[in-house]
């Protein structure tokens, strides 16, 4: 890490980036607190609600449903795509043609548009003329996920998985390939196993990387809203409405501005939370 | 411990190599008798890394055997070799205790955790590790680390041949004087075999009973007497 | 038993795990393309894995209707005035970020990369006004002011992580040798971080792309992205899937051809960013 000079004028190089962050940032988020706290007739006229949007909000059955769901589903979701992440990127060659192959192909997913993932596991899963679907009802199992919420969790947790991992495998493969090869010469002399150098060698030197895709795939799988409106659309029933379906559906659906104003505060600052929380944890752990 | 032969040794890292200068070892024909100390003197590019990495098996050579007395190991594994090997720079386990570095190689060979410990308490005492031994060894500063890769190098009582290849580049002078009669002081005690590679004339004639000149020789103008033993290797006995 | 050990070939049980994952990543991706040759009769009809009566009238119904290619000319159009955007901005606090310490840089490096964390499902409907309130909305300028939002504190991580690699040597040698600082940014420091442009307009280029809720809520007919152009198809056409199936395969098109350029990098990138 270089050395910095300390310089106000230096303000100068950030106003253009913050000026319009800000602008994207600030307004919505003014207007998302104004109707948070007010209650509006339409015309512009607002009356003072205080707190009451949260209280109603935070004390909703559907708000704590929505809420564990998107728990239950950034969990999974996080304990899946992570090992099997490391565990594809340790597998890969290190050099030669196939790298690029490899990498080429496992990025493809990552730059699909979400409503594409959400519309090509529709047709794939689809029971009867999908190809999962119809394999699965094939062999034997009962499987239709618009009618079972097992079977939409399921699908739901596959196509994330599908969608991410590739995400976790690229950061994990950097990793690896920044570690010198007089690592690895130490650790056969000093009669390492395969176990020991994963343990003391490549997940110490990935635990930079590892912590970025952890933080990324948290949020984004707290924020997943297109892929899944289109897969599942929430259902059956609620069952895989998750955070951003439920708000979208309280603010569009019933036009509900005000509880789900005060949802959507909520809701950031839950991200933010633990995000800041995961942060600082991680930088203390750095400095030891 | 073992005589070391490397019997018309040849080594490219290249897939396809076809002429001479494919090969960062061109023919290497040496004995290291046991219990000797050499010192591999060379300039940069020479080969002297590859040729440790040939006798400890991180290497294996385009042609040519590598004996142990009288065994082929030439396709053993690195760990059945019994060799210890210091890299020019560091290598430590970031996560583990300076202690824990210094117990690895002899944890992962199964020997019993008293004797670990008597032995790394024994090496640590004998490069000043001592004092904060139960510290995270990712913060010492670039010499304790290289002691530490150092000390795993020592605290093994079995190997056939201890190697160091430029161990003391990263140490600052004075450091340097004390760890290299600490070395031979060490040498002279176990009678293991060394091998040190080395940029540094002094360096090398003060650690060796033999110094070993890579050719060009005519850069190393205080060795024009060595006698002509290979190809690409040139000896000299004190 | 002299032969040439060292150029054993990768041992194939290391390329078995990755090939899985590839099979894995491709099933839906083959399936999507084999819907999108099939009549929607064959569709309905039931199931068969290789299309039976191979059709191109889907892609050529795409390849005619203004409505259609214009959803994808629209996308690329803001996807690409964003990237511009994103990475001009980006450059310069980057470029603080890296070399600089100054009042608040720390929390002010904090609260951009929090609005990666904004969910746009809270921002879409405020956006929605926003952009009304200024007359921007259903122009391609919009979506890609919008898109900045998480673009640019992406774009300002991965670009001062690479420009952090980059000595201060550099710069001083520049001003002795009297070169005014405009002219060493442009002349010798982005010549320098040209990889970590590469990668960051990558990644803007990449999430713009993606991003579909925003861009649907923010154009209606003349800016309208593919995004809103396809959800219009499965609404208003009932159930044309193999129209849906030839559309969605045509936006992998543009990702798999950036990808392709920059796959020695895409590895790097992510690297070198900072947490
Ligand atoms: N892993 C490798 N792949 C390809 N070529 C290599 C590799 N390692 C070394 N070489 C080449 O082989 C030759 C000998 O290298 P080697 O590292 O053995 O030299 P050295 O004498 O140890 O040099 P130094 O004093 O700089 O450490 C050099 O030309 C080097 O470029
Ligand atoms: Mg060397």
């Amino acid at each position: 890490m270089i050395s910095k000079s300390v310089k106000q004028s230096a303000w100068f190089f950030v106003i253009p980036v913050v000026f319009l962050v800000a602008f994207n940032a600030l307004i919505p988020l003014m207007t998302v607190v104004n109707y948070a706290f007010q209650e509006t007739f339409g015309d512009n006229v607002f009356f003072w609600e205080g707190l009451t949007w949260f209280e109603q909000v935070l004390n909703s059955d559907r708000f704590h449903d929505a809420f564990l769901r998107q728990i239950m589903f950034t969990s999974i979701i996080l304990l899946i795509e992570v090992p099997l992440g490391i565990a594809i990127a340790l597998s890969m060659p290190r050099k030669g043609p196939w790298v690029s192959v490899c990498l080429v192909l496992m990025a493809l997913p990552l730059l699909i548009p979400w409503n594409v993932v959400g519309a090509m596991w529709n047709i794939f899963a689809l029971p009867d003329i999908g190809l999962l679907g119809y394999s699965l009802n094939a062999i034997g199992i009962d499987y239709n996920f618009t009618q079972q919420p097992i079977s939409a969790w399921i699908t739901t947790i596959l196509m994330d998985v599908w969608h991410w991992t590739s995400l976790v495998v690229l950061l994990a493969y950097a990793g690896l390939t920044a570690i010198p090869e007089a690592y690895y010469q130490a650790a056969k002399i000093d009669g390492a196993s395969k176990w020991a150098v994963f343990k003391w060698i490549q997940l110490p030197k990935m635990k930079r990387v590892l912590t970025i895709a952890i933080l990324l795939r948290f949020m984004d799988s707290f924020m997943i809203y297109t892929e899944l409106i289109v897969l599942t659309g929430g259902g059956p029933g609620n069952s895989t409405t998750l955070l951003s379906i439920d708000l979208v559906k309280l603010a569009l659906g019933q036009f509900d501005l005000g509880p789900a104003a005060a949802m959507s505060l909520v809701y950031f600052f839950v991200v933010l939370l633990i995000c800041w929380v995961f942060y600082t944890l991680m930088m203390k752990n750095e400095q030891q | 411990m073992a005589k070391i032969s490397l019997q018309d040794i040849r080594h490219s890292y290249l897939s396809n190599p076809r002429l001479d200068v494919d090969f960062a070892l061109k023919h290497i024909d040496i004995v290291f008798e046991d219990g000797g100390a050499y010192a591999l003197l060379g300039p940069s590019g020479c080969g002297k890394t590859t040729l440790l990495g040939i006798v400890s098996g991180l290497v294996s050579p385009t042609s040519g055997r590598v004996l142990f007395d009288e065994d082929d190991v030439t396709d053993m594994d690195t760990i059945h070799r019994h060799i210890a090997q210091v890299f020019q720079f560091p290598v430590i386990y970031d996560t583990m205790t300076v202690f824990d570095n210094l117990a690895f190689p002899l944890r992962n060979r199964k020997i019993p955790e008293t004797d670990v410990s008597s032995r790394v308490l024994e090496v640590a005492k004998m490069l000043d590790l001592e004092e904060g031994i139960h510290r995270r060894a990712a913060s010492l500063t670039v010499d304790g680390k290289q002691k530490i890769s150092l000390g795993r190098g020592l605290v093994r009582e079995d190997v056939n041949v201890m190697m160091f290849d430029e161990p003391l580049t990263v140490i600052d002078q004075n450091m340097k004087w004390e760890l290299r009669s600490k070395l031979k002081e060490l040498h002279q005690n176990v009678r293991t075999t060394m091998i040190y590679v080395t940029h540094d004339q002094t360096e090398a004639l003060t650690f060796a009973d033999e110094v070993l000149a890579f050719k060009p020789v005519r850069q190393l103008p205080r060795l024009a007497f060595v006698l002509n033993m290979s190809d690409s290797v040139s000896r000299v006995s004190r | 038993m002299n032969s040439n050990r060292r150029t054993a070939a990768i041992p194939l049980y290391r390329l078995l795990v990755p090939a899985i994952y590839i099979l894995f990543l491709m099933l839906p991706i083959y399936w999507l393309l084999s819907m999108s040759f099939k009549t929607t009769n064959e569709i309905l009809g039931g199931f068969s894995f290789f299309p039976r009566d191979f059709t191109l009238e889907n892609y050529i119904e795409i390849f005619t209707d203004p409505t259609w290619y214009r959803g994808y000319l629209n996308s690329i159009t803001y996807v690409v005035i964003n990237t511009v955007i994103s990475v001009t901005f980006a450059l310069p606090a980057a470029y603080a970020f890296s070399r600089y310490r100054f009042l608040g840089d720390k929390h002010l490096f904090f609260w951009l990369l929090t609005n990666r964390m904004a969910p746009p499902a809270v921002f879409a409907l405020p956006f929605f006004q926003l952009y009304a309130a200024i007359d921007l909305y259903d122009t391609h300028i919009a979506v890609a002011l919008a898109h900045c939002l998480f673009n640019i504190p992406l774009a300002v991580w991965i670009l001062e992580g690479f420009m952090s690699g980059i000595p201060k040597q550099l710069d001083e040698m520049a001003y002795v040798d009297g070169y005014s600082f405009p002219r060493f940014f442009v002349k010798i420091f982005m010549p320098a971080i040209a990889s970590g442009i590469g990668v960051a307009a990558f990644f803007c280029f990449m999430y713009s792309w993606v991003e579909m809720l925003l861009s649907k809520t923010l154009t209606s007919v003349a800016a309208k992205s593919i995004a809103a152009t396809m959800t219009r198809t499965a609404s208003t056409a009932g159930y044309e899937l193999g129209l849906l199936a030839a559309a969605g395969a045509l936006t992998i098109i543009p990702g798999a051809i950036v990808i392709y350029f920059v796959r020695n990098y895409i590895a790097k990138g992510f690297s070198l960013g900072r947490v």
